[in-house]
């Protein structure tokens, strides 16, 4: 059961993780616009919007990798796949030639082809992991465990970044 | 202690290969804003403080959108606006007059290859402002906020 616990809530922090380190640096405009696009803010409001998207993101991810505030963040995390659910839903409403993609998880065209599914998935998770018994590490061992999973998925998708930096890299480079 | 030294490691592996990251997205920017230069000297196309470059094929929804504030002459748009056209010769050549002075056309399917790089699928607009650069991915969303934007200005 701890074990389950464990790898759903990695899971859910590894997601959360890629999806804020994704929106970083130059695709952040992009998903500021795609927020313009749903038409539920004043303008002036947007930019504030996408940055507290994008810490709610990470403050998720450091949530759900030290197993804290159980309950809580689950419930937070299933508001927030609903809202944005809708949110799609009503964006397709309003415009007929909208694309049904998101740009939730910036380049990884994987995660943002089919965001109805995906979020669907996600809150299966979510209401799977509530199920489960809280993880709070008030050990040694369990704090080590936490630790070692963040670590893990931080620098996996920095890691990955980076490849994805180099491959960027050579085609860009002109022969001069 | 070895809690210690496992939380030490841990930071320092993290903080090293973000550091590591930090420096090799650095050296692409450089390198996307040389590509960018060169691509617009040899086109001689001026590079302005606001620069955009925006990929779109002549069927597509969002090129009415640019064709109608483009032959509008009504409100500037950005220093230097460049388009990625993929359309038939023809057609870049009847854009080119009536775009004149608002916007560049590069034909798509005649430009060097690394235009394609600089833009490559899932982005369709590349905006330097300064040194800052965006990637967008929808082309009607940025052209109807950079529309937006000239008017607020004006």
């Amino acid at each position: 059961m701890h074990i389950a616990a464990y790898m759903l809530d990695m899971v859910m922090a590894a997601l959360f993780f890629l999806a804020a380190f994704s929106k970083l640096g130059s695709s952040f405009a992009d998903f500021r616009l795609s927020i313009v696009s749903y038409r539920v803010l004043p303008i002036r409001l947007v930019t504030l919007a996408a940055s507290g998207v994008l810490a709610a993101e990470f403050a998720l991810f450091l949530l759900y990798g030290f197993g804290l505030l159980f309950i809580w963040k689950d419930l937070f995390a299933l508001l927030l796949f609903a809202f944005f659910t809708a949110m799609l839903f009503r964006k397709r409403r309003l415009k007929e030639n909208a694309d049904s993609s998101c740009s939730c998880f910036g380049r990884i065209q994987a995660l943002n082809r089919y965001p109805v599914l995906r979020n669907g998935l996600l809150m299966a998770l979510t209401s799977v992991r509530l199920l489960l018994p809280e993880r709070i590490p008030h050990t040694m061992d369990s704090a080590m465990h936490a630790l070692a999973g963040v670590t893990v998925i931080a620098s996996g998708v920095m890691l990955a970044q980076l490849y994805a930096s180099l491959a960027r890299s050579k085609e860009v480079r002109i022969e001069l | 202690m070895t809690a210690d030294l496992v939380l030490l490691a841990c930071c320092a592996l993290m903080i090293g290969i973000a550091s590591l990251l930090w420096h090799y997205k650095k050296q692409v920017r450089q390198s996307e804003s040389a590509l960018l230069h060169h691509l617009f000297a040899q086109e001689g196309i001026p590079v302005h403080d606001h620069n955009v470059v925006i990929r779109i094929d002549y069927a597509q929804p969002a090129y009415k959108v640019l064709d109608e504030w483009l032959s509008s002459r009504a409100d500037s748009g950005p220093a230097t606006f460049v388009i990625l056209l993929t359309a038939p010769g023809w057609l870049c050549q009847i854009k080119r007059k009536s775009w004149d002075a608002r916007a560049w056309i590069v034909d798509a399917s005649a430009c060097h290859p690394v235009w394609h790089a600089l833009l490559s699928s899932p982005y369709t607009v590349f905006e330097l402002i300064g040194n800052q650069r965006r990637y967008y991915t929808d082309q009607q969303l940025f052209l109807e906020q950079t529309r937006q934007e000239a008017i607020a200005v004006s």
